[in-house]
């Protein structure tokens, strides 16, 4: 083996590296297998990526605690830290039988001396431990602030692997139903957002784990989300907006609805609306938007089309929908996502 | 009156299904056979014989490692109500937990926990999507998906390699979590250089 792979397999073995750091006590193993599921506990109600301030969770070989006690308290409701603004949350988790200590708005910056912490640290999407004074950088390769914190990353990772494997080529069975033509492709079925919702919440129940996946969902606003996703024992939701472009035809071979780019911004205003309300009457909860776009759009559309060429076919597989900048809420609201497209291909001649 | 399943593939279904549910909020049945597989794997690696492990593996069509002692134990949960299927997911029950709490302290029993533990917490210390990709990929599996063999698993040909990795990237052999890192971490990095 090669220096450069032993190099690699150790750089991302944090229990090994902390190991190594505190002269290969054995007991490091456990209490950093402790700390790391501790950590993501504790993301169960904390969104790393909503949250400004530094966060540090530590533990001592022998206790001892680091920080002025007297400041600190007992820390059993994961509610303090659901949108919590602290400047610094620091937490101290024991090896004895004790409730963990946390501290709001101190300083942790004298615990990093020490030689019998070990330490994480979080802060604007950085992450890493501390061990006997070694700095171990934390490698994320995710869409996620966090490694520990990864719910948002696999929904993120389920929305695009329904664009490659059940969209691109219609290769959902429930979302084919979807169109009037499923030789061709050209046209949707009149109102098919049924058909597609019923699609996307199948997908999703089946690829997450821990969610409720509840569609039509009724929070207050003017028309209800189209798809809610709920992760039972993390305190996340995302709400979900489909909009589908493209040219519809009613049962009797008629063109009907059709939309274009301009479909996009209505999305973009209900996903705020919905983001909103959630926020007011469910603070309680983290709660993400997107806004799932499935493109169905053919140029050169007319009434009785049959075939498909390419160039009219794959007019726009690759042109993004353009929004109006006054609508672009992902680009100044926390939770917010961008909105994914999903270019469903027609069956060219 | 229907014959006992194989006890060792009982407790070790029961025991996996509770990490698994408590680690990454439900499993998959076909995580069982997985993690079962990969405690096997460090069982041989603390230099057990392979047959102490009480049962073998063979390659499912999906790719999974697959155990009929498994299969018949996971199947004996479910009737008994220890397994509740969750649609995709399956979740561990309260009489399941009550029931695994009741054997692990039983001798036979209590000795498998180690390796089954250390298997699971992998999933604590390696996104969970990281340690997936990686078991599938182990080598012994990768072999005999490619040349659709139906054959018997053959542990004793990673369990080489494994133990080649540990040492060279300097881990104590008394452990058993960071040997089962290492180990992923190194599918996953062999992976990242053949760009796949």
């Amino acid at each position: 083996m090669s220096d450069q792979l032993v190099n690699n397999i150790r750089k991302e073995n944090y229990a090994l590296q902390i190991y190594t750091a505190m002269n290969n006590n054995p007991d490091v193993i456990k209490i950093t297998t402790e700390l790391i599921s501790f950590v993501q506990d504790v993301y169960r109600s904390l969104e790393p990526d909503h949250f400004e301030g530094q966060l540090v969770i530590y533990t001592t070989l022998d206790d001892s605690i680091l920080l002025d006690e007297p400041q600190g308290s007992g820390f059993f409701d994961r509610n303090l830290l659901i949108n919590s603004d602290c400047k610094f949350l620091v937490i101290q988790l024991f090896q004895t039988d004790r409730l963990p200590l946390i501290w709001e708005n101190v300083n942790p910056e004298n615990i990093f001396d020490s030689d019998k912490a070990i330490i994480y640290s979080y802060k604007d999407c950085e992450e890493f431990f501390v061990a006997n004074k070694t700095k171990i950088d934390i490698i994320n390769r995710f869409d996620s602030a966090s490694i520990y914190a990864l719910q948002y990353h696999y929904l993120s990772e389920a929305l695009l692997k329904y664009k490659a494997e059940k969209i691109r080529y219609s290769s959902c069975t429930i979302f084919r139903k979807s169109w009037f033509d499923t030789a061709t492709r050209i046209y949707f079925k009149q109102r098919p957002e049924e058909i597609m919702q019923e699609s996307l919440s199948e997908f999703l129940d089946s690829s997450l784990r821990g969610v409720d996946v509840v569609r039509e969902y009724n929070n207050g606003a003017s028309k209800p989300v189209d798809i809610r996703v709920y992760w039972k024992e993390a305190n996340r939701a995302a709400m979900l907006e489909l909009k589908w472009l493209g040219q519809s035809k009613d049962g009797e071979g008629n063109l009907s609805t059709a939309y274009a780019n301009g479909r996009g911004n209505d999305g973009l205003d209900q996903v705020k609306e919905y983001m909103d309300l959630e926020n007011q009457d469910t603070p309680s909860c983290i709660t993400k938007g997107y806004l799932v776009i499935i493109d169905g759009r053919r140029s050169g559309v007319a009434a009785n089309l049959t075939t498909i060429d390419v160039a009219n076919g794959m007019h726009y597989r690759n042109q993004e929908v353009t929004f109006n900048p006054a609508k672009k809420f992902y680009d100044t609201m926390t939770g917010f996502e961008n909105p994914i497209r999903m270019f469903a291909e027609p069956i060219c001649n | 009156m229907s014959k006992q399943v194989t006890p060792e593939a009982f407790f070790d279904s029961l025991s996996l299904a509770h990490k698994l549910d408590n680690f990454l909020d439900g499993f998959k049945l076909e995580e069982i056979h997985l993690f079962s597989y990969f405690s096997s794997i460090l069982f041989l690696y603390r230099k057990n014989p392979v047959s102490d492990w009480r049962y073998r593996f063979t390659i499912s069509e999906t790719g999974y490692p697959f155990s009929e002692a498994i299969f018949e134990a996971v199947t004996r949960h479910q009737q008994n109500g220890l397994f509740e299927d969750d649609g995709t997911f399956n979740k561990i029950t309260a009489r399941g937990a009550d029931e695994f709490n009741k054997f692990k302290v039983l001798p036979t029993f209590s000795k498998r926990e180690e390796y089954l533990t250390a298997a699971c917490t992998t999933s604590i210390l390696v996104p969970y999507s990281q340690t997936l990709r990686a078991l599938l990929s182990d080598p012994e599996i990768a072999k005999a998906k490619e040349i659709n063999n139906k054959s018997w698993l053959e542990q004793s040909n990673i369990y080489q390699k494994f133990d080649e990795i540990s040492k060279e990237v300097g881990v104590s052999a008394d452990d058993l979590i960071i040997p089962a890192v290492t180990w992923i971490n190194f599918i996953n990095e062999q992976e990242r250089i053949e760009g796949k």
